[in-house]
């Protein structure tokens, strides 16, 4: 953020502290102003943050520095033209009593706090529909609450019938109750899910039916909830890495380069340049591997499993590349803060020219039987259209916002890794519906490739590791011969990196769009906390907008389309 | 009735029955290994009885070993019973039955009797198969609402209206067709088809009444329920609709059943535009005067064909990787003997045939076998593009099925008749 827009924003809210981390500004504001503040971030025309990317909260309990309440609220904003980010703090004095909800500035806020509600047990006052969303509804506690005992195992096994919420949500689109028993308009319930073909996870879709038409619905999600932000808090810097991996499982390797390159940007550690050039290689290879998954499987959906081949043959080829490098298929675990596990092997970029061209050549094969066939585009144009507005308010990044029309990509808007010296563009879609969805990846594919082709000429030689000894491990020889390299590796494995106390937000250029970390840092070698921002978290928020009107068979392949992924949604 | 009589009664019942389950196998076997080849795959060739897998055949067995020995679930939860376990039967005997009018080869003339070659000798002919098929949908409505799921009753009411809707296009460009032909006799169709246009096209159907065949293929792939009218089923949407309570041989009834389905439609759309059991330019009578010439160019053919197989055969069948004693290469060796031995049989016949039986009733029996093989490869053909189709393209929504159904085929079919008769009066 520059120094006129952080003027700007003193000017504006004179009575708040405003400081800036790394890229972003931080306004402390007290909860009787939050809504204020946010709603002059929205709709300012000077600031206009469309984007609210994540809600989270801090648990102060155990934090060596005393602080002003025991909670804290953090909104994450993105202007997305003038690539601002914004975090509003608020302390929370009394969860039990809440502080005002920001739903109606912003639709993402609805499952935002819901979360924050569900894992520290602050109240929304005002919020439609405040309820658990990771956990189990009859869970008791909340996790993240540092007093939460973690050895308490609950087990819940109730299903939640959500005839409540999809009764709402009727009536909020005008179905009376004597529409509903009227036998000839009659409604029909229907799960989709949570262990459904098209769900390709576990999720739960709950919709109401008339006839083959979604009138109303709901979602369940959390079913692969397994605390990753609560481990985290557990473990050192480095440990956590290889939960990243299980993140978003397609593309695992990007959530580790993300997940490293944010506690990497906080150490001020500037990295290799190979190292850079690799994680460039290897998250856009990750990438064009995630949008094979997603396309195949939603042209599986559609019924084209031909494709699914095409597409996948060349997927699981590649795996051979990445078992070679990483030594293994999903869980890659390959970066490290500071630097990468290992360099290339030799003779890569043969085997990664083989793979790109046998990529390229699958692609084109499903392209051509889609890009001309008249079902497919039956079936996906103008079909679960989520219009511009609608798709910032959801907080909808990546593939599927680009699909609405918003040309905004973190690589070419915050370029780091020196993504601003190669040259690809940003497919951006006009109407926002499958089709536009579909075909961005399609392209995206053929982007990724370009850079990687371009990466790979440009890589230079040299290191992968940053010769810090405040990350790096120091070399075998020191260790065994020296007391000080022996002490070095000795603190470096069991009390992790240690990190500066502090607060900071970081992103990433995911596949699936913008996959954010939110760390709190006592000092120590643990996050104190670590929050992940998935990308279709957010998405998943606004899939009832999109498939509300059409049918069964469109809300199928549009789940498909938006590429959800339990292991991110859920952590 | 002679025992002649009784012996051909038996043969065109067992031909009738037998040859649409025979082919259960052959398509299930065609389906995945054609779904593989499309798909840049190897498909099933593991399952094998002492090392023989008949290029994958022997994992029908297999399957059918699996269905037998499954648990039969009849969910707690049906009211229906009773409904629940004869819907898969109704929808396998329709299937089944439905062949029972289709002529498989002409007319047999032996000793101044006439024997029909088709299951049931009946007039109904086209009818009959319109008939059976529209009653088929009852057995996939009655297993959707007996299972008491409502994946099934969607997947049952999806199923309903798509065979009412597709059997109106089905039948309107079908009349069209009985304009040309002027019959609705199965075999008479055929012999018609038997004729030359311009003295050198063969008058197929699909050359007489081109949007009547589209419009007919169209719907006789929604009739048979498959990709991309696979609503009734669409794994992805309705996990397997109507047949999703189903497990065992009772699944297994309504899997075959749509086998058969595909089998019969093939059958009948070859009846109707591909000349049936015709083979082209040679007409009955035209084999039954030249059969001693025909039967030396198959003396000929036959070896050249098994030669060039086999070669193919030993080529490609062998593994891929080095191992001692190629058990695939074995394999193929004993295939090649197998062949050989059915090449020389072949042969004897033929040179029997030749040698003391050439001229009156052999002739005849010799070009009914060459029409029910005719017949028989040219519905495999069809049935290839059956799978073709389900391997290409994705799957309509059900407004757009209905869309189609209604306001594209519905018109054309109505407007080809306009056409026709037009064509036809004004020619006549």
């Amino acid at each position: 953020m520059n120094a006129t827009a952080l003027e700007k924003l003193q000017a504006a809210f004179p009575e708040a502290t405003i400081s800036t981390v790394l890229d972003s500004a931080v306004i402390a504001v007290q909860p009787e102003r939050l809504i204020e503040t946010l709603s002059h971030l929205k709709n300012d025309k000077d600031f206009k943050f469309s984007l609210l990317l994540d809600v989270t909260a801090i648990d102060y309990l155990e934090y060596p520095v005393a602080q002003e309440a025991r909670f804290a609220l953090v909104y994450t904003l993105r202007n997305w033209q003038k690539n601002m980010v914004v975090q509003v703090r608020t302390p929370v004095h009394d969860p039990d009593a809440g502080v005002p909800t920001a739903t109606h500035l912003w639709d993402s806020a609805n499952w935002g706090e819901r979360e924050v509600y569900d894992q520290y047990g602050i109240r929304f006052i005002g919020h439609p529909d405040l309820r658990r969303i990771l956990n189990h509804w009859q869970f008791k506690g909340h996790p993240l609450r540092k007093d939460y005992p973690i050895k308490l195992g609950q087990i819940c096994y109730e299903t939640d019938s959500m005839e409540k919420e999809i009764r709402a949500r009727l009536a909020l689109k005008g179905v009376s109750q004597s529409t509903m028993q009227d036998i000839n308009t009659e409604i029909m319930f229907l799960n989709l899910g949570p262990s459904h073909p098209v769900t390709h996870g576990a999720i739960r879709i709950l919709t109401a039916l008339d006839g083959e038409t979604i009138v109303a619905n709901v979602n369940e999600i959390g079913y692969l909830h397994r605390g990753f932000e609560k481990t985290a808090e557990n473990l050192t810097y480095n440990q956590v890495i290889p939960l990243t991996d299980r993140l978003n499982y397609c593309s695992a390797l990007m959530n580790n380069i993300a997940y490293v390159k944010a506690v990497e940007s906080w150490l001020g550690i500037e990295i290799t340049e190979r190292t850079k050039f690799m994680r460039v290689v290897m998250s856009e290879f990750f990438r064009i591997q995630d949008h094979l998954v997603c396309i195949a499987a939603n042209l599986v959906d559609m019924g084209g499993l031909t494709n699914y081949w095409y597409l996948y043959n060349e997927k699981e080829a590649s795996y051979d590349l990445i078992s070679r490098l990483t030594g293994a298929r999903l869980t890659s675990s390959f970066t490290r803060i500071g630097g990468m596990y290992r360099d290339f092997y030799e003779g890569w970029e043969a085997d990664m020219e083989n793979h790109i061209k046998n990529i390229e050549k699958g692609v084109s094969d499903s392209y051509k039987l889609v890009a001309q066939n008249r079902i497919v585009h039956d079936r996906t144009q103008g079909v679960c259209v989520m219009s511009k507005d609608l798709a910032l308010s959801y907080g909808f990044t990546g593939p599927c916002l680009r699909a609405s029309g918003v040309p905004f990509d973190l690589r070419k808007d915050a370029p780091y890794y020196n993504y601003d010296a190669f040259d690809f563009e940003v497919p951006v879609g006009t109407k926002g519906d499958l089709y536009d969805r579909l075909m961005i990846r399609y392209e995206e594919i053929f982007q990724s490739i370009k850079i990687i082709r371009q990466a790979m000429k440009m890589i230079p030689e040299g290191p992968i590791f940053v010769s810090d000894h405040r990350v790096a491990l120091p070399p075998k020889s020191q260790v065994y011969g020296k007391i000080e390299g022996l002490a070095n590796h000795f603190k470096l494995i069991f009390e992790g990196v240690k990190t500066p106390p502090g607060e900071w937000y970081d992103s990433f250029e995911a596949a699936n769009g913008e996959l954010g970390f939110h760390f709190v840092s006592d000092g120590s070698g643990r996050p104190y906390k670590v929050k992940v921002r998935p990308p279709c978290f957010y998405i998943m928020g606004g899939f009832h907008e999109m498939v509300e009107g059409s049918m069964i068979a469109d809300a199928v392949i549009n789940l498909g389309c938006i590429n959800i992924i339990g292991g991110e949604l859920d952590r | 009735m002679s025992q002649l009589d009784i012996l051909l009664v038996l043969l065109r019942v067992a031909v009738g029955a037998f040859v649409p389950l025979c082919f259960i196998a052959v398509l299930v076997w065609l389906e995945r290994r054609g779904a593989a080849f499309f798909q840049d795959r190897a498909g099933p060739n593991r399952a094998n009885i002492f090392g023989f897998r008949a290029a994958g055949l022997v994992q029908n067995a297999a399957d059918g070993i699996k269905l037998i020995f499954k648990e039969d679930v009849i969910p707690g939860h049906s009211a229906h019973k009773f409904y629940f376990v004869l819907a898969p039967l109704i929808v396998f005997f329709c299937a089944l039955v439905s062949f029972a009018v289709v002529p498989f080869a002409d007319t047999l003339v032996l000793e101044g009797k006439q024997y029909i070659m088709q299951g049931i000798p009946m007039d109904l002919g086209i009818l009959w198969f319109l008939a059976i098929t529209g009653f088929a949908v009852y057995g996939i409505i009655l297993a959707g609402w007996s299972s008491h799921n409502k994946y099934g009753v969607l997947g049952a009411l999806r199923a309903s209206a798509q065979v009412i809707s597709y059997e109106i296009p089905m039948g309107l460009a079908l009349v069209s067709l009985l304009v040309v032909y002027g019959t609705i006799n199965l075999n008479e169709i055929v012999h018609f088809q038997g004729k030359l246009l311009f003295g050198f096209i063969p008058m197929w159907g699909v050359v007489l009444q081109p949007l009547a065949a589209v419009i007919f293929i169209v719907s006789a792939f929604a009739e048979t329920n498959r990709t991309p009218f696979d609503l009734a089923e669409g794994e992805s949407e309705l996990v397997a609709g109507f047949h999703v309570e189903y497990s065992a041989m009772k699944f297994a009834l309504f899997f075959m059943g749509e086998y058969v389905a595909m089998f019969v439609s093939s059958s009948i759309i070859i009846t109707l535009f591909f000349g049936g059991y015709q083979i082209p330019w040679l007409s009955t009578e035209t084999l039954v005067a030249y059969a001693k010439p025909v039967s030396m160019l198959l003396m000929g053919l036959v070896p050249v064909a098994a030669a060039l197989f086999c070669g193919w055969m030993m080529k490609n069948n062998k593994s891929h990787y080095d191992r001692p004693n190629d058990p695939r290469v074995r394999e193929a060796k004993v295939y090649r003997i197998i062949i050989w031995m059915m090449v020389v049989v072949v042969e004897a016949v033929l040179v029997g045939y030749l040698l003391y039986a050439a001229g009156g009733a052999a002739d005849r029996i010799l070009v009914v076998l060459l029409q029910i093989v005719t017949f028989l490869v040219k519905t495999f053909m069809m049935c290839f593009v059956y799978v073709w189709v389900r391997w290409t393209l994705p799957r309509f929504r059900y407004d757009q099925l209905q869309l189609l159904g209604w306001k594209m085929l519905l018109p054309l079919a109505l407007l080809n008749i306009f056409i026709t008769s037009a064509v036809v009066v004004a020619l006549s």
